[in-house]
């Protein structure tokens, strides 16, 4: 394994990794030219993490760029990048500036309550809609605040996934 | 004595199921859907008959191929599980005329306590204190509305065939009336294809207290004590306990001693869970039978921990014909034990159902810690059945030591590919609420927001690791893997002639 240089990204953020193997065939990572972690396979999804004096047991399962981790209960999704690929933030980004998300169901799902209507602005964490699969009613709000750009259901519809339900502007 | 049990259910309750046949000695059948062909419950039976397509429907409700599949294979009798036929009289009567055991009571039974009007008049009339209510002989929205108005708010309005907190809306005032008669209505419709609805006093704050039952053949019944299962989100259990933190002895004895009058007058047999609810604190606290579970339920493992018994094993030896394998003066609660359900949902986003494939799982192993699941590495969550993964059940000789043991599981239980609650369950786990025993049936509801929202950002160690596993850095060829199936050897061998 070179020393790679990733870019890693998670929420809002980034942050550039080297990764290097020592003498010992453990890996150490820096994490934006900081102090060295060295990490430790354990089982084929599991590494031992440690720094100075402190250690953490971290599960990792890779899904396409997309690094599931897992420690103490916390799930955190890093996409890993290799440092000279282009750029792809979430989102498509839009002439204005502002990105543009969609909101699509992971299943069919039947559309119980529109809350929102076209043009409305709304805050991060406001509900737009109630759906209903697997005989269970469950919301989905607005991942940040924004504006509803376009609305392609209605209420009693039955909806796929791939369906872009609520176009939606940051 | 039964010699071939087929097990009418999948996941985490199939393999419970076939774990206690094969210390009994039992044959076990295993039935699975299109989607279950590789499921961990259809490879650890002795044998797997396939019944159909993904959606229950065609396949774990489809009775009429569960009867022919237990034909075909053989079985002398059928467990249903919980949920899918479960409480289906129909079921249990069509499995009794085909000359199959059911395991579980009778049919009649299973009837009666199913609608919930009944059970309720049932008990009145067995003294068991019943939560105030009406049930409209008039259904329509004018006839419900007219009963919430007698009652006065707030109400829950409740489906009649209903059960698991489906097909229920709470109304505080009137303008919230119509929205929640007809949400109740077609929730009841579409999961128990009845929607005939009761109105009930909504009582709050209150704990919801079950109280563990089981009967034989030969008139004996005794309760196996109280779970508290206050805990709920939209009245889904997440946490359950036993024995109750804050149930005073006194109420102790009133609650299970109605629980067993409640089971005598129904004629009861087999396992069954009588739902109370509370209302007050201390020695002064009411109860209420709120309804009655005629099957196996989901947190029974609790109960198991507590008294020392195995629930699932006296089950079948009952439905055997034995007698009941203990006597009242035999059961006693000793230590704590605590469940926590772990679901394939993403709390930060609504509690949004998850589906996807379990990239990683790998289940903690420590002393007092019980793992009930359906799961394994590389399963897929679909969207058919309950997003249910696995059940941590944790056992200490008090209530922190239990509490203490659940977030070190939790912790230690990696599980990645879906968003699960396991965050979630551990912000619970550590609420000063939880932490005094001082829950209600409306925390989460109220603060489960709150407690969804995930820490931002990610720590060094996650990054690092991310980076580390990205460039391909895994362990070498000669480290042991991690079993996820500790039977795993026996399951190979056992996959052979399919």
């Amino acid at each position: 394994m070179a020393a790679e240089a990733l870019i890693l990204r998670f929420d809002e953020q980034e942050v550039e990794a080297t990764c290097t193997v020592d003498t010992s065939g453990l890996a150490q990572i820096r994490l934006n030219n900081g102090e060295p972690l060295t990490v430790r396979p354990v089982t084929s999804g599991t590494y031992q993490v440690s720094q100075g004096d402190r250690s953490w047991l971290v599960g990792a399962a890779a899904d396409g760029d997309r690094c599931w981790v897992f420690i103490n209960g916390q799930v955190v999704v890093i996409t890993a990048q290799e440092k000279t690929a282009k750029r792809r933030p979430g989102g498509r980004a839009t002439r204005d500036g502002g990105r543009s998300h969609a909101l699509t169901v992971p299943m069919p799902a039947t559309v119980t309550k529109l809350y929102v209507i076209e043009g409305q602005t709304v805050k991060k964490g406001q509900p737009l809609i109630m759906l209903e699969a697997m005989k269970t009613e469950f919301a989905m709000n607005a991942p940040a605040a924004g504006t509803i750009r376009k609305i392609n259901c209605k209420e009693r519809e039955v909806v796929q996934p791939e369906t872009p339900l609520i176009e939606f502007l940051d | 004595m039964i010699r071939r049990l087929l097990i009418a259910n999948r996941g985490e309750i199939a393999i419970r199921i076939i774990n206690a046949c094969r210390e009994l000695g039992i044959e076990s059948v295993a039935v699975y859907s299109e989607a279950d062909a590789r499921a961990p419950h259809a490879l650890a039976a002795d044998s797997a008959v396939a019944i159909g397509g993904a959606q229950p429907s065609k396949s774990y409700l489809a009775a009429p191929k569960l009867i022919d599949a237990a034909r075909s294979a053989g079985a002398d009798a059928i467990h249903p599980g919980y949920g899918f036929l479960s409480e289906n009289a129909g079921f249990a009567a069509a499995c009794s005329d085909a000359g199959l055991i059911f395991v579980g009571p009778p049919a009649e039974v299973i009837a009666s306590m199913g609608s919930k009007i009944e059970a309720r008049r049932l008990m009145q009339k067995a003294g068991v204190p019943i939560v105030p209510g009406k049930t409209p002989a008039d259904q329509s929205d004018e006839g419900i509305q007219a009963a919430i108005r007698a009652i006065g708010f707030p109400v829950l309005v409740k489906a009649s065939a209903g059960g698991g907190g489906k097909g229920m809306r709470r109304v505080l005032e009137t303008s919230e009336m119509a929205e929640a008669i007809q949400a109740a209505r077609r929730e009841a419709t579409a999961s128990f294809s009845d929607g005939t609805l009761y109105v009930e006093r909504f009582i709050e704050p209150t704990r919801h207290v079950e109280v563990q039952l089981f009967g034989d053949a030969y008139g004996n019944v005794v309760h196996l004590f109280e779970r508290e299962c206050s805990v709920q989100r939209r009245h889904q259990k997440v946490i359950e306990e036993s024995p109750s933190p804050t149930l005073a002895p006194v109420v102790r004895e009133k609650m299970t001693s109605a629980a067993v009058k409640a089971a005598q007058i129904t004629g009861y047999r087999n396992a069954g869970t009588v739902e109370f609810l509370l209302e007050g604190k201390g020695d002064a606290a009411s109860f209420y039978f709120l309804e009655m579970n005629t099957r196996l339920q989901v947190e029974h493992p609790v109960t198991e921990a507590v008294t020392g018994v195995d629930l699932v094993r006296a089950q079948i030896m009952v439905a055997s014909g034995n007698r009941l394998p203990w006597a009242q003066s035999d059961l006693a609660q000793r230590g704590h034990a605590i469940e926590c359900r772990i679901y394939a949902e993403n709390p930060a986003q609504g509690f949004l159902p998850q589906t996807g494939r379990l990239l990683l799982y790998e289940e903690p192993r420590m002393p007092g810690v019980r793992i009930d699941s359906g799961v394994r590495e590389g399963s897929e969550v679909t969207m058919h059945y309950d997003p249910m993964l696995a059940k941590v059940i944790a056992t200490g000789e008090n209530r922190e030591v239990a509490r203490a043991r659940a977030m070190a599981a939790l912790r230690a239980f990696p599980i990645l590919g879906v968003h699960t609650n396991i965050e979630f369950l551990l912000q619970i786990l550590v609420h000063e609420r939880f932490v005094t025993g001082d829950m209600d049936t409306g925390f989460l509801d109220r603060e489960g927001n709150a407690l969804a929202v995930t820490s931002p950002g990610a720590s060094d160690a996650a990054l690092a690791v991310a980076a580390a596993h990205c460039n391909g850095f895994r362990c070498p060829e000669d480290t042991l893997h991690a079993s996820n199936l500790p039977s795993e050897p026996w399951l190979r061998l056992q996959g052979w002639g399919r």
